[in-house]
């Protein structure tokens, strides 16, 4: 049963996007992660325009991540405070990203930039996990107890405009978190991602906020941003597919369930490479892309470039 | 539109010695295909009588656009799109058909030649390139390829069939990405080796049911377009979650 999608124009299998939309959902319900980062190459892949993919799956986002963070308003691990000093940066990272998305456009390289974007990200991101989840599986099975210092004072200590985030016990400048939620709002807005695979890794290694707060605080900023990118796309570029959000978000909220379901019962070590391996494979397939010489090295643009 | 084709019915009437005026009537089984939810392509039959019984040829264009075609370059090993070339008054939908006795030696092509409507010869207008005339041909052709490809130029010519020498059908195909606009369907009687205009009949294909409705929405009213999205994705959110902790 096909669908014709009015925004992308393309007519595609509903259960195609249903089956996308359930597949990314378990991923993001075994690891706690949006899924925009598969989504978004998945979606361009079968066919939407680049735009629409991006515009679509924020829109999509939006869905996925108010689950996320009223589940984590129930169970008080959210920094609001903290969440909120994101998002500034997140507003303003992510309207500056779509009018860059919009000139990237025009310039006829706007393909290019979000797959540079992925293979780097993807590739940075794929590489820490894998390390650092084989590194914690070899020292579990060895038994030895993770050791590290409580505080370490690098040069991010040193930075001005210092303010006190209570639940996360933390006293840091403001312009870390600022600057973190600036460069997830840039990504989003063009990569169609949520940037939790980025934000994730920021606050801890970065902000060096406690992990019990940071998966709903980074979901509280991704809802507004991805809102945001959601509503400038829509208003600017005419590029969020409604109808495919809505598809998507079908499979992905019964998809999501089952993956925190099997995540209960999994060993998360194993699975965490797992992600890694998929993170790294993703990042892979797109470098292939990039550097293999193309069937066809012509593209067609509507309306004329510069 | 019609007045033009008038008058280049009454020029080709009248440079040819034996007064030829094509007497043909045509019509579509539809003149307007709606683009729903549910719309995965769709074949229009053309039908006619030709009161002559000749050859017959017959273009459907869609309404003409302006296109840019980028090429990739290899540079630091990675594909970048580099030259880049606009045309003017491409077709977003090209499609020809013709009888049999048209087919092969080249035929068909010197009457679209002649006509300036072969994929080749429409007036796609490169827009002030700085590029070579043959630079500018190898996107031209790249433009026609990927048209081909995605089956919005017709690759060969379809088959106008006759029946007892009077009446002619063809199908048109139009596929799932058919570009909504005015179409032309233009056929063509061919007198002599001379092709005389035969008759115009219009086609419109639009967004019809709630794919129009959001397509509308979406360009005439972006800001609240965007806003719905939103509350839509909250409410689906927001529900998803209700609904599985109850479970």
């Amino acid at each position: 049963m096909h669908v014709y999608l009015p925004i992308a124009e393309i007519s595609v299998n509903v259960f195609l996007l249903l089956g996308m939309g359930a597949g990314v959902g378990v991923l993001s319900g075994l690891f706690g992660v949006g899924g925009g980062f598969l989504m978004t190459p998945l979606l361009i892949f079968i066919g939407v325009p680049p735009a629409v993919a991006v515009g679509s799956e924020a829109n999509q986002l939006v869905a996925t991540s108010i689950t996320g963070v009223l589940a984590h308003w129930r169970r008080k691990s959210v920094d609001f405070k903290m969440g909120s000093v994101l998002l500034v940066g997140g507003v303003i990272g992510s309207t500056g990203g779509v009018f860059l998305f919009k000139a990237l456009q025009k310039l006829g390289q706007i393909d290019l930039v979000i797959s540079l974007c992925y293979v780097v990200f993807l590739g940075i991101i794929g590489l820490l996990m894998f390390s650092e989840s084989m590194r914690s599986m070899l020292k579990q099975k060895r038994g030895v107890a993770r050791r590290g210092k409580l505080h370490k004072h690098t040069w991010v200590h040193g930075l001005p405009f210092k303010m006190r985030f209570h639940k996360s016990r933390l006293y840091v400048s403001a312009l870390l978190p600022l600057f973190v939620g600036m460069l997830v709002g840039v990504l989003a807005a063009i990569m169609g991602v949520g940037g939790g695979f980025i934000m994730v890794p920021a606050m801890i290694y970065l902000i060096g906020m406690p992990t019990s707060v940071v998966a709903g605080t980074s979901l509280f900023q991704i809802l507004f941003v991805v809102a945001n990118v959601t509503f400038l796309q829509a208003w600017q570029n005419q590029t969020v597919d409604i109808l495919l959000a809505l598809l998507l978000l079908v499979g992905s909220v019964l998809g999501v369930q089952v993956g925190i379901r099997l995540g209960a019962k999994l060993p998360s070590e194993q699975f965490r490479v797992l992600l890694a391996v998929l993170v790294l494979l993703t990042c892979g397939k797109l470098a292939f892309d990039l550097i293999a010489t193309p069937g066809n090295p012509f593209s067609l643009a509507l309306g004329g470039g510069h | 539109m019609r007045a033009f084709s008038f008058i280049l019915a009454l020029v080709a009437a009248a440079t040819l010695t034996r007064a030829a005026i094509a007497q043909i009537a045509v019509d579509l089984s539809k003149h307007q295909i709606e683009i729903t939810s549910g719309f995965d392509g769709a074949e229009l039959l053309l039908f006619g009588y030709d009161t002559r019984g000749g050859e017959v040829v017959v273009i459907v264009r869609g309404p003409p656009e302006t296109i840019s075609v980028r090429e990739k370059e290899r540079t630091a090993g990675i594909w970048i799109n580099q030259d880049e070339v606009t045309f003017k008054n491409a077709p977003s939908f090209y499609f020809v058909a013709t009888t049999e006795g048209l087919r092969g030696d080249g035929k068909l092509e010197t009457i679209l030649e002649s006509l300036g409507v072969g994929p080749r010869y429409l007036g796609m207008a490169p827009v002030d390139s700085s590029l070579s005339p043959e630079r500018v041909n190898q996107f031209r052709e790249a433009l026609i390829t990927l048209r081909e490809r995605d089956q919005l130029y017709a690759k060969e010519p379809g088959h106008v069939l006759m029946r007892e020498d009077r009446l002619f059908r063809t199908q048109v195909p139009f596929p799932s990405s058919t570009p909504i606009g005015d179409y032309t369907v233009t056929v063509y009687e061919v007198i002599d080796g001379w092709p005389v205009l035969g008759t115009e009949t219009p086609l419109r294909v639009r967004k019809a049911g709630f794919g129009a409705f959001v397509y509308n929405t979406a360009h005439d009213h972006p800001a609240l377009y965007g806003i719905v999205a939103i509350l839509i994705a909250l409410v689906a959110g927001w529900f998803g979650g209700w609904a599985f902790r109850k479970s």
